[in-house]
């Protein structure tokens, strides 16, 4: 597991300037669209990405075969992916959390509450992302899995807009302590949606010839 | 003697291909070389053996014991044909890849290894030549302290005197009498030089797996006219075909055909005419 994390962070270390100058670009835009918090989101759901960009890696040079010649089980290979992940999404929110905080002490507009419920808002957002597409990249590959992926997203986006109109429709309004009681809710079904994705990929995998 | 490795009745069907009921063994601290053309069924064989294809039927054993999936991989060391980690990873990198992986990754020897390569460690793969990525597997085979060495077309497309130096690094490895190789090449000279045994493969099928030196001292390639071709014993004939003014026969033991036929020429066959003969030829 360790020697797999390590070769997923060398190989996106080779990507990390370009991740970071996107990062910065697309920030100061939302920035000067006064989108300060969904910054932290955006981070979050972008470094999620780098996932993807690490099955295309390891696709590139076969890497799984030679994973599977080395002590690492089809377990491992696939448990290391989520850890990735996860390791991905936390990096992508720290930085936007930093961003947005330092653009909030600069224009003396600091609303750390918000700013931690993005965060949390970021966190799950793309813990979800990734929990989705895994099995996606596994089943499918990174090239053909790209384009399943940006489905996904219509399809999440599609779900907020209902939940939106839904709640809009019953007149129930969007307030902080809603968003704070779902933050706390949403984490069990995250959970769920995570061991069955897990064990959706290990099957893919396990199923797979090199 | 001890089998390093045990294949028996290995089994793999495809649409269009099957490798069918593949038995052999490398005995410890011995090269077994397996040839066989294209599409043979010498890499589907290896990943039978590595467990990275489902097999239809068979048993494949590594000292006694089915493959494990992580302590038994710690005895071998395998090459494939390419460099398996992404072009951007430096050898460096590589090495600590290598000592989070394996419990006996010995880091002073890889880096021994790295210094003998003459491969920088802290340049990018994609600026290694063939060679240097053939010697950048086998310094992460190496450096864990493998038993067994599996080496999937480990020497084509090297230059001859680069793949000199690595069969000597294979002649060294198989120095310590449990250490063994299983080696696939389709440089049939190579193995000549290094193997102790051949085991040869064509459409999915083992032809024979033989002594290296039983096949070089015995076998024969006679050659002679059509007379001579028809009165030969068929159970003499492993396989022959037609050339343009003789025709050109494999036989098991050149010492007894020539005391038979003394009407014909018989010459030492290399590993690679017999390999040809039973690929072009026909069988009586």
């Amino acid at each position: 597991m360790k020697s797999l994390l390590l070769k997923d962070i060398y190989n996106i270390k080779h990507n990390m300037k370009q991740m970071i100058l996107i990062l910065l670009f697309i920030s100061i835009c939302m920035f000067f669209n006064a989108s300060v918090y969904g910054v932290v989101v955006f981070c979050s759901v972008l470094c999620t990405m780098m996932t993807v960009t690490t099955f295309a890696m390891d696709e590139r040079c076969s890497f799984a075969k030679y994973a599977m010649i080395m002590p690492i089980s089809r377990k491992s290979y696939v448990l290391e992916k989520y850890m990735a992940c996860l390791i991905f999404t936390l990096t992508g929110t720290t930085i936007g959390f930093v961003e947005s905080v330092v653009y909030g002490l600069f224009t003396h507009n600091l609303d750390l509450t918000l700013i931690l419920i993005c965060t949390g808002v970021g966190i799950l957002f793309g813990l979800l992302c990734g929990i989705f597409y895994i099995p996606i990249l596994f089943r499918f590959g990174s090239e053909q899995a790209r384009l399943i992926i940006f489905g996904v997203f219509a399809f999440f986006g599609l779900v907020g807009f209902l939940i939106y109109w839904i709640l809009n429709t019953l007149c129930i309004p969007i307030t902080i302590p809603l968003l704070t009681v779902s933050l706390f809710f949403i984490p069990v079904l995250l959970a769920l949606f995570a061991v069955v994705s897990y064990f959706l990929s290990l099957k893919f995998f396990q199923a797979k010839e090199f | 003697m001890d089998n390093a490795l045990q294949v028996e009745h290995l089994q793999k069907n495809y649409s269009d291909f099957t490798l069918n009921d593949i038995t052999f063994s490398v005995p410890s601290g011995c090269i077994m070389g397996l040839i066989g053309e294209n599409g043979a069924g010498k890499s589907t064989t290896f990943k039978g053996i590595l467990n990275l294809i489902n097999v239809d039927g068979g048993k494949v054993s590594f000292w006694g014991h089915p493959l494990s999936p992580q302590e038994g991989k710690e005895d071998i060391g395998v090459v494939f044909d390419q460099l398996n980690f992404y072009e951007t990873l430096t050898p460096k990198q590589i090495g600590n890849i290598g000592a989070a992986a394996y419990k006996r990754w010995n880091q002073a020897q890889y880096d021994h290894y790295l210094k003998q390569f003459s491969l920088p460690a802290e340049k990018e793969l994609k600026t290694f030549s063939r060679g240097m990525q053939v010697k950048q597997c086998l310094a992460i085979a190496l450096s864990h302290h493998p038993k067994l060495l599996i080496l999937d077309e480990a020497t084509s497309g090297l230059d001859p005197i680069m793949r000199d130096e690595i069969l000597d690094i294979f002649l060294d490895f198989v120095q310590d009498e449990n250490h063994s190789i299983l080696i696939s090449s389709h440089i049939t000279s190579d193995l000549e030089k290094i193997a102790d045994y051949i085991t040869f493969i064509h459409q999915g099928n083992i032809i024979f797996s033989e002594n290296k030196d039983t096949l070089i001292y015995n076998y024969g390639i006679l050659r002679c006219g059509g007379d001579t071709f028809s009165a030969l014993d068929s159970s003499d004939i492993l396989s022959y075909r037609k050339m343009d003014y003789q025709w050109e026969v494999l036989v098991k033991n050149k010492k007894i055909a020539a005391s038979k036929y003394k009407d014909a020429v018989i010459d030492r066959a290399t590993i690679d005419e017999i390999m040809l003969l039973y690929v072009k030829g026909e069988r009586k």
